[in-house]
């Protein structure tokens, strides 16, 4: 924890709040990697911070007003610090002032919590064990034993075993199956007996009432379902509930809030349950005398359980809101700090960007961030130390970064150890940002940790110490696309025993049909064996088939502005086609200008200026360029489309939205323009997305003729 | 030992060890030393009826053939038909279950050894015991066979555990425990320094049925492991139990024994080649009425350490002026030791170092062990050595003890040890389970003292080895060892340049609170 305090107090903050979009990775921040986990208003005992505290105690008692007949300061000042506004804390503060307890477990919890406030600094290793409470209502608790997430939990090792080597060994079943009106899904897991696979049926009809959640939660949360779940919410909560994992690729704007809501029912849920078992287990033993004490193995080696990997502060600060509210805490500490750091009301996109970029890109686009947040009965704190949290927030970079310690080579990712829940959303905006990390963190889930951390080797769930850990991990993907990326996270580190569910739209229309103007588009088809081999053969491609063209378009001399762009959607392509471009003596009489993620404003307005008015006859543009930009680019007349984008709505803007835009402005009749996209097999799931699910089998597959013109 | 353990004792013991007290204190082993046998003073026809002698310590000793206490030895010898019997036994015969005995037979072993035919019977009784066997005589099986068999009874994680002074005995004994066990799936774990504190620990959490250990590791893993105590513990061994009482050993043990429970719950063996006074402490604070079981022994009065010497070994010496001590070595292992299997035996670790250089610039491929190598450089010198890639073995003290190597035809001292237990300790890794082997002592001026002291407590004479050696031979090869002598410096100097300032080696980055107990079981060197 320490190095992630040691620095940063004053600046860095603002750094984090007036902060504007990044790219995937950003060198400059790896040598003064960020720490967002300062305890300003924990550490209100220092000297530096008193001010600090002060000032928000000011604040936080304007909306927040508390008694003053307080015989301790200290606790009213903490309180006022930690406080959110709660009917019944009035009552709760009188309780301990009385020096007869009514409520032992309660007061007792309640001073040992501000206890653990001051021994932060300290950073106690005992607070990653959780200890500090009795556990909540006893009703809950002894329904452990019924509870999916239990049974999940306390598997045997012999059924473990078993399942184990049927994943390992790909004894494994595989169904496809109509998962909910317009989705498709396939079904993978080990073959199991048929109590297991009957919770792999899918079920729309359950509402929250039908699952084992807790009280507290499920009430919290059908207030915010009101109306009951969606069929595609209550599909995936199932499966989700059930402990399955899910790679959910039809997550869109319109559905996205419902099943991010029941994903953080299922998280909360899960929480505070386990934590409710480990407290009934500690009390169990230590009501044994001594000698005979039985094995309770209930945790892992590290605390922390949750993981979510989320594009943006911003995405995070909602996540964690849905969290606040259905927990409903009646203390938080680091509130402030957190809304100051996490979100920003005003984001000044313009409004004439697509939707789908205002909603990832909205308030605090920083992507560079990562918070733990511990859960104690009735508090939540923000900016825990990693080892003393139940979730962990990060951004893919964020997290990566946070494995090396300043000043140290060595890597430490011994808290994603126990980490027993992993979300990843939109996992479209990660694969913009730098994949690598992801999967990156995902090579480090579950790995034996280096060091103890104070853990009770006692209370380690047997397949823990075996290291069977990623066996047992759920793991819940939501995006708005399919990629080869999440097909190979999906086969290689989604090995949940439970089984998995990979769930797809069932039909795409295609983004071709939903031109506003009749546009010749040609698709070319060109043939690789393996993957590896496909960014040679593309390029082949390009050079022998889509460059002689170009000659022949371009006459030396002539300037008219020929308009034509070329998207190029990976940087690697792009930088290969650029070079090309520059150095090859076929192409030394195209003038060209060149756009990518990583070309300053002034260069940007300058090629698009030169396109516009001839001086450049040839536009490169890369797809994270477009990404990141949105840019509506001005005078194209014809699109070379290099590969295809991932997401079919880029098509439908650069192809359609370009070339319409040129038609009705004059500057090009609809029969002289044309897009032209080079595809392979490996390209299915976008060219699917792009010319639609009727037509790309008979693209793949066709013999002889290999382009495809639609009009 | 402290007072404390003193009183538990009493108290474990009862009124019964009121009267023991006396004699006990007085004249330590007093009922032993009437027993000496001269066997090994060159009577080799006498060594089948191997003198063997239970000695129960207590008065209420349960053993039917026992006289009363601290008897007349020879009515009990008499009284001892079991135990005199000199025919082999079975190991069913001593009342070993048909799973252990098939286990047994699996890795050859058919007849019980006499230390075995003496312990196993005692331990399945469920009495304490103190076992005093030579070298290679099979004291391992001897409580590990029984120990299997209670944790079969009672079947439960952290049953046993067996301390031994070295990492590389350590895991000798847990492969001979996981070899008899294998047919009733025990689960063992070796805890030993060197080694990952982690890996060790979800091993420890796993609750393995037996932990073999180095003092020094477990109790760091007693105080810092959290969640791992051995509060159920049924059965202590000390193997080596001289050695692990002494002084560097002993304030962990004590500790260790703090930790684990006393008295009734847990039963406790010792078991040595050789046997010091503070055994006799040892007694006093953590046995209960404990068996002693000696055989062969060989102990004067005046001597203070018990020890054994099997009657295979040929005991001589070599005396030459110092100077030409690296001549001695490199003629005995080029001529009358060519091709044979030899461990060197080297007080420091420096000459171990030093000897390697010059042997290997001799043409001979010696591997090496001392405590300053890592933990698995020293595996993969024993496994190389034991595999016979290398026949020549340098090492210091810390090879000394317990190593079972098979076929080891000679033990040379290169110097003279400190101390007569552990020249007994190292000659016994030779003439193992009764093959023959020879022990070659080199004796210089300097050194000739030391060579009386263990002469006259073993009550041997040693003699010349092969008639001594012709001058002309060692003369011969004055000129190649100079060379080598050199090219030996050399090499060390460069070593010590590649290291530079890392001190300790790879050992330098381990944190300071583990330093302590690490470095205890490397065997003063």
């Amino acid at each position: 924890m320490a190095p992630f305090r040691k620095h940063l107090k004053g600046p860095n903050r603002q750094f984090q709040n007036g902060h504007t979009r990044k790219k995937a990775f950003r060198s400059n921040r790896l040598t003064e990697p960020e720490t967002p986990v300062v305890d300003v208003q924990a550490e209100s005992n220092t000297e530096e911070d008193q001010n600090d505290s002060i000032n928000d105690s000011e604040e936080s008692t304007e909306d927040d007003p508390i008694p003053v007949n307080s015989v301790l300061p200290y606790n009213v000042l903490l309180q006022s610090l930690n406080t959110r506004s709660n009917s019944d804390r009035p009552r709760r503060k009188r309780r301990k002032i009385e020096p007869v307890q009514a409520f032992p477990p309660e007061t007792s919890s309640h001073t040992q919590d501000n206890a653990s406030v001051e021994e932060d600094q300290d950073e106690p290793i005992d607070d990653q064990v959780i200890q500090e409470e009795q556990p909540e209502d006893v009703s809950d608790a002894d329904e452990d034993g019924a509870d999916t997430i239990q049974q999940h939990l306390d598997i045997d090792e012999q059924a473990l075993d078993q399942l184990i080597k049927e994943t390992k060994s790909g004894e494994i079943s595989m169904t496809k199956a109509n998962f909910c009106d317009g989705y498709k899904a396939v079904v993978s897991g080990p073959i199991m007996s048929s109590s297991r696979r009957s919770k792999r049926q899918f079920n729309s009809n359950h509402g929250l009432a039908d699952y084992n959640i807790k009280d507290r939660i499920r009430r919290q949360a059908e207030k915010l379902f009101p109306n009951g779940m969606t069929d595609l919410t209550a599909s995936l909560s199932h499966t989700i509930f059930n402990q399955q994992d899910v790679l959910f690729s039809g997550r869109a704007l319109l559905n996205a809030a419902d099943i991010k809501r029941a994903v953080c029912v299922h998280v909360l849920d899960y929480t505070l349950k386990n934590r409710d078992h480990i407290l009934k287990n500690t009390s169990r033993i230590a009501k044994v005398e001594e000698g005979d004490a039985p094995e309770y193995r209930d945790q892992g080696f590290t605390r922390p359980k949750i993981l979510f990997l989320l594009p943006t502060r911003q995405a995070c600060y909602d996540m964690v809101s849905e969290i606040v509210t259905l927990f409903e805490p009646e203390q938080t500490e680091n509130r402030k700090r957190f809304d100051g750091s996490f979100s920003r009301n005003e984001d000044g996109i313009s409004e004439d960007k697509p939707d789908d970029f205002r909603d990832l890109f909205r308030g605090n686009d920083d992507d560079l961030f990562r918070i733990g947040i511990k859960l104690t009965r009735k508090t939540l704190k923000y900016f825990s130390p990693f080892y003393t949290s139940d979730m962990i927030f990060a951004s893919p970079l964020g997290l990566r970064m946070a494995f090396t310690k300043k000043g140290s080579t060595k890597e430490d990712y011994d808290f994603l150890s126990s980490i027993e829940v992993v979300v990843v959303d939109q996992a479209d905006a990660l694969l913009q940002q730098n994949w690598e990390h992801v999967e990156y963190i995902f090579n480090h889930l579950n790995l034996r940790p280096k060091e103890d951390h104070g853990c009770d080797f006692s209370r380690v769930r047997h397949w823990y110490l075996d290291g069977h850990a990623k066996y047992l991990r759920q793991t819940i993907v939501l995006s708005s696309l399919l990629t080869p990326e999440l097909n190979q996270l999906w086969s290689q580190h989604m090995l949940n025993i439970e089984g998995k569910l990979k769930i797809t739209q069932e039909f795409f229309d295609g983004a071709i049909v939903n031109f506003d103007i009749a546009i010749k588009q040609t698709f070319a088809r060109f043939d690789t064996l393996t993957p590896t081999q496909e960014p040679d053969a593309r390029f082949k491609a390009f050079t022998t088939t889509m460059i002689p063209s170009l000659t022949k378009m371009i006459k030396p001399g002539v300037q008219g502005p020929y308009g034509i762009l070329i998207y190029i959607h990976s940087y690697m392509d792009f930088v290969r086609v650029r070079n090309f471009m520059a150095n090859s003596s076929t192409a030394q009489e195209i003038s060209f200008g060149a756009i990518s993620e990583y070309t300053s404003s002034t260069e940007v307005a300058r090629a698009r200026s030169h396109f516009v008015n001839g001086r450049h006859a040839v536009l490169l543009y890369s797809g994270r360029a477009h990404h990141y930009r949105r840019y509506k680019l001005k005078g194209v007349k014809r699109v070379i489309m290099y590969s295809l984008p991932d997401n079919p709505l880029f098509y439908t803007e650069v192809a359609g939205g370009y070339l319409a835009r040129s038609i009705s402005e004059g500057h090009v009749a609809p029969e002289d323009t044309n897009v032209r996209s080079l595809f392979c097999k490996w390209d299915i799931l976008k060219l699917e997305r792009v010319v639609g699910t009727k037509r790309v089998a008979s693209m793949l597959r066709e013999k002889g003729n290999d382009v495809f013109d639609f009009i | 030992m402290s007072s404390h353990k003193k009183r538990r004792s009493v108290d474990s013991v009862g009124q019964t060890s009121v009267p023991n007290k006396k004699p006990r204190t007085s004249n330590g082993f007093q009922p032993t030393k009437q027993q000496v046998h001269k066997r090994q003073q060159g009577n080799p026809e006498s060594s089948n009826d191997s003198a063997e002698e239970i000695q129960d310590l207590s008065s209420s000793g349960d053993i039917s053939s026992q006289g009363s206490e601290a008897g007349d030895n020879e009515a009990n010898s008499a009284e001892q038909p079991d135990f005199m019997d000199s025919s082999p036994k079975t190991f069913s015969s001593l009342g070993v279950i048909p799973e252990l005995c098939d286990a047994c037979e699996k890795i050859g072993y058919k007849l019980a050894t006499p230390i075995q035919a003496a312990a196993i019977p005692t331990i399945i009784s469920g009495r304490d015991l103190i076992g005093l066997a030579e070298t290679g005589s099979g004291k391992t099986a001897a409580y590990a066979l029984p120990m299997l068999q209670a944790l079969i009874e009672k079947q439960q994680g952290l049953f046993g555990l067996v301390l031994a002074p070295t990492r590389e005995l350590a895991y000798q004994i847990s492969q001979m425990i996981e070899a008899l066990g294998a047919l009733i799936h025990v689960r063992s774990a070796v805890i030993v320094g060197g080694m990952d504190m982690m890996t060790q620990a979800i091993a420890l959490s796993k609750r393995p049925h037996i932990i073999v250990a180095t003092p020094g590791r477990i109790l760091d893993h007693l105080q810092n492991t959290k969640g791992f105590s051995l509060r159920s513990l049924k059965f202590l061994v000390l193997d080596e139990a001289d050695r692990l009482l002494d002084m560097d050993f002993g304030p962990s043990i004590d500790k260790i024994l703090k930790n684990i429970p006393n008295g009734e719950a847990r039963r406790t063996m010792l078991f040595s080649a050789t046997m010091t006074a503070k055994v006799n402490q040892l007694q006093r604070a953590s046995l209960r009425n404990p068996v002693k079981i000696s055989l062969s022994i060989d102990d004067t009065p005046s001597s203070k350490s018990t020890s054994s010497i099997p009657t295979t070994l040929k005991q001589t010496y070599l005396f030459f002026p110092h100077a030409q001590k690296d001549q001695y070595l490199t003629y005995l292992l080029s001529l009358p030791l060519a091709n044979k299997t030899v461990i060197v035996f080297v007080r420091i670790i420096a000459d171990v170092d030093r000897l390697t250089h010059l042997l290997t610039a001799l043409g001979h491929k010696p591997a090496k062990l001392h405590g300053r190598l890592s933990q698995p450089d020293r595996l993969a010198s024993l496994n190389k050595f034991k595999a016979r890639q290398r026949t020549i073995l340098l090492a210091t003290d810390v090879a000394a003890r317990g190593l079972d190597i098979p076929a080891v035809d000679a033990v040379v001292n290169y110097d003279m040890p400190d101390t007569d237990a552990t020249y007994v300790h190292r000659v016994g890794r030779t003439a193992r389970a009764g093959k023959a082997g020879t022990a070659i002592s080199l004796v210089t001026q300097y050194e000739v003292e030391a060579l009386q002291r263990v002469e006259k407590t073993l009550g041997v004479r040693m003699e010349e080895y092969e008639g001594g050696v012709q001058k002309e031979a060692i003369d011969g090869l004055e000129g190649s060892v100079r060379q080598a002598q050199a090219v030996a410096t050399r090499k060390l100097r460069d070593d010590k340049d590649k290291k530079g300032g890392g001190g300790r080696g790879g050992r330098g980055q381990r944190g300071a609170r583990r330093r302590h107990g690490d470095d205890q079981d490397l065997e003063e060197e």
